[in-house]
């Protein structure tokens, strides 16, 4: 499943047909994406718990399963892995923090439970930053992952495991949640789809909270339809979820080839054009993309959305004044087994006065409203996710100016996408976003699958840095 | 409104009246992160105050998006 070559990768398609056809086992694809994690979770640091002999076991399951005729569908036999702040059953959740409890949770999260009931084989947990919201460090007891593209640039995170892990090509599935722009950031920078779904569409059930009204649990994947595999099955309501939306899950695969003809694309130019911190050749990529759609049919326009601004400080209220609502006890009681920088990002909450809160609240309403409004003269809507390629480690990990913008549409609860789309210079995926109606994930999907056509195959360095590294070792 | 020196100082009493000791290794950082929400908080309470009367009428219901 290595994706450290100029060879299109395996995807979960291609496994499962694979699996169908006896060309292989759920067994020998558990087998070599454990030999590829031997020899480069040194280098990316992916992993927080890796649990080789449980995913061995379960791969066998599967294995006897689709012998005897039992078919799960398309995850069935499928490795993946997941941020470690879901809830899996015998396995403690760390959040990357030594403030957890260690002990082993008695029920997988929701999502887990989806996926497992598909017959997906986990192997184990993914680093995270601090509660999906500190900043990791090499001294902090979990250090951070890297970036599979470059060991000098960051991950992105809070889902960094993730990034990292499918962006290496050793898992084409890697669920994360995203608050802030935790999925699309790591995927934008380990050039990999991210998704944050409709607010309300994956329960999120099992999972440590960072801000209920801006929480979203999602997949990153190796290409759009393995991102679209992923949302049919993590995808459903929840009873356990009191946000979780109790409406049908369409086919997000049915119409996934359909083409963009006739669809009619908004540019939210505005957002990005302007910024002093875009960099050309991402700008040139963001114009490529949309010639790319005008060719394949699309009706493009730009679109007037609030000023960015508005959308950052209304999310930014809400994330505070929740996250220490939500840590207020616990920062109480162990403020000093936090890392120093976690303490004063949740403790900047005590800045936010109930009046303020509220007014974030009510500002909501009005940019949902707003938005909505928007979607009445297009289908989708294309913006930056990322205005530079990934950081670099030292300039990166303190994370107040990474140059992402991904909080509007936490704020809102419109399903967001974010799709590899080039290749810097400096060999660092370039990326867009793409962000939908409420509840049409499937039209996000056509989309970016038209875009991944088009594109092709992203060519990268024959060699990954992490594989240089192993092999030296 | 401006981040004053006596606002960071009623912050941190808010902590310790919510019982958080913050640990020094965080205090500059604290500080940092206090500063840095002011603008977003005055641009919140800008926004509303431009966008509502006082007599309108609202829902903070957490549902959204669902028909």
């Amino acid at each position: 499943m290595n994706a450290g070559t100029n060879a299109a990768p395996a995807s979960i398609a291609d496994l499962g047909r694979g699996l169908r056809s006896g060309l292989c086992t759920s067994r020998s694809l558990v087998d070599a994406a454990l030999e590829d994690i031997v020899t480069s979770d040194a280098h990316l640091r992916a992993f927080t718990r890796l649990d080789a002999d449980g995913a061995r076991r379960a791969a066998q399951v599967a294995d006897e399963e689709l012998r005897q005729g039992i078919d799960r569908g398309p995850l069935h036999g499928i490795p993946f892995a997941l941020k470690d702040i879901y809830d899996v059953q015998g396995m403690p959740t760390t959040c990357s923090s030594s403030v957890p409890d260690d002990a082993p949770r008695a029920v997988d999260s929701h999502v887990v439970s989806r996926l497992r009931g598909a017959g997906a084989i986990l192997l184990g947990k993914l680093t995270t930053h601090e509660f999906a919201i500190g900043t990791p460090t090499e001294e902090s007891g979990f250090p951070p992952a890297r970036n599979p593209h470059s060991a000098a640039h960051i991950t992105g995170g809070s889902s960094s495991g993730s990034g990292a892990l499918v962006g290496a090509g050793i898992v084409r599935l890697a669920p994360g949640t995203d608050t802030a722009g935790s999925i699309r950031g790591p995927a934008a920078w380990c050039g990999v789809v991210g998704l944050k779904p409709t607010y309300g569409r994956v329960s999120r059930q099992g999972v440590f909270p960072l801000a209920w009204t801006l929480d979203h649990c999602g997949p990153l994947a190796g290409s759009v339809e393995d991102c679209a595999i992923a949302l049919q099955i993590m995808a459903g309501h929840d009873p356990g979820d009191p946000a979780s939306a109790d409406l049908p899950v369409p086919d997000y695969r049915r119409d996934l080839d359909g083409g963009v003809a006739g669809l009619r694309v908004g540019i939210a130019r505005a957002f990005f054009q302007d910024s002093p911190l875009l960099a050309d050749e991402v700008r040139a990529n963001i114009d490529e993309t949309i010639a790319r759609l005008v060719r394949a049919g699309a009706h493009v326009e730009d679109v007037s959305l609030p000023d960015i601004e508005l959308f950052t400080s209304c999310g930014r209220v809400i994330l505070c004044a929740e996250m220490y609502a939500l840590h207020r006890h616990l920062l109480a009681e162990r403020a000093q087994d936090y890392h120093p920088l976690t303490v004063s990002r949740l403790a900047g909450g005590a800045a936010i006065s109930a009046a303020d809160y509220l007014n974030a609240l009510r500002l909501r309403s009005e940019l949902i409203r707003q938005t909505n409004q928007v979607f009445a003269s297009c289908d989708v809507l294309l913006t930056a996710i990322s205005l530079q390629p990934a950081p670099l480690v030292e300039a990166g990990l303190k994370g107040r100016d990474w140059p992402l913008q991904q909080i509007m549409f936490n704020v809102t609860g419109h399903p967001a996408l974010s799709l590899p789309t080039g290749i810097s210079l400096e060999g660092l995926p370039l990326g867009v976003q793409l962000v939908g109606r409420p509840f049409d994930e499937a039209t996000l999907f056509k989309v970016a699958y038209s875009l991944e056509r088009d594109i092709g195959v992203l060519r990268q360095a024959d060699t990954m840095w992490w594989q240089s590294a192993a092999a030296r070792a | 409104m401006t981040v004053t020196a006596e606002r960071i100082r009623c912050y941190f009493d808010r902590l310790a009246m919510d019982g958080v000791c913050v640990p020094d290794a965080a205090m500059a950082d604290l500080k940092v992160e206090f500063s840095f929400m002011g603008p977003h908080v005055d641009r919140v309470n800008a926004s509303v105050g431009l966008l509502f009367e006082p007599s309108t009428v609202q829902t903070l219901d957490p549902l959204r998006n669902q028909p």
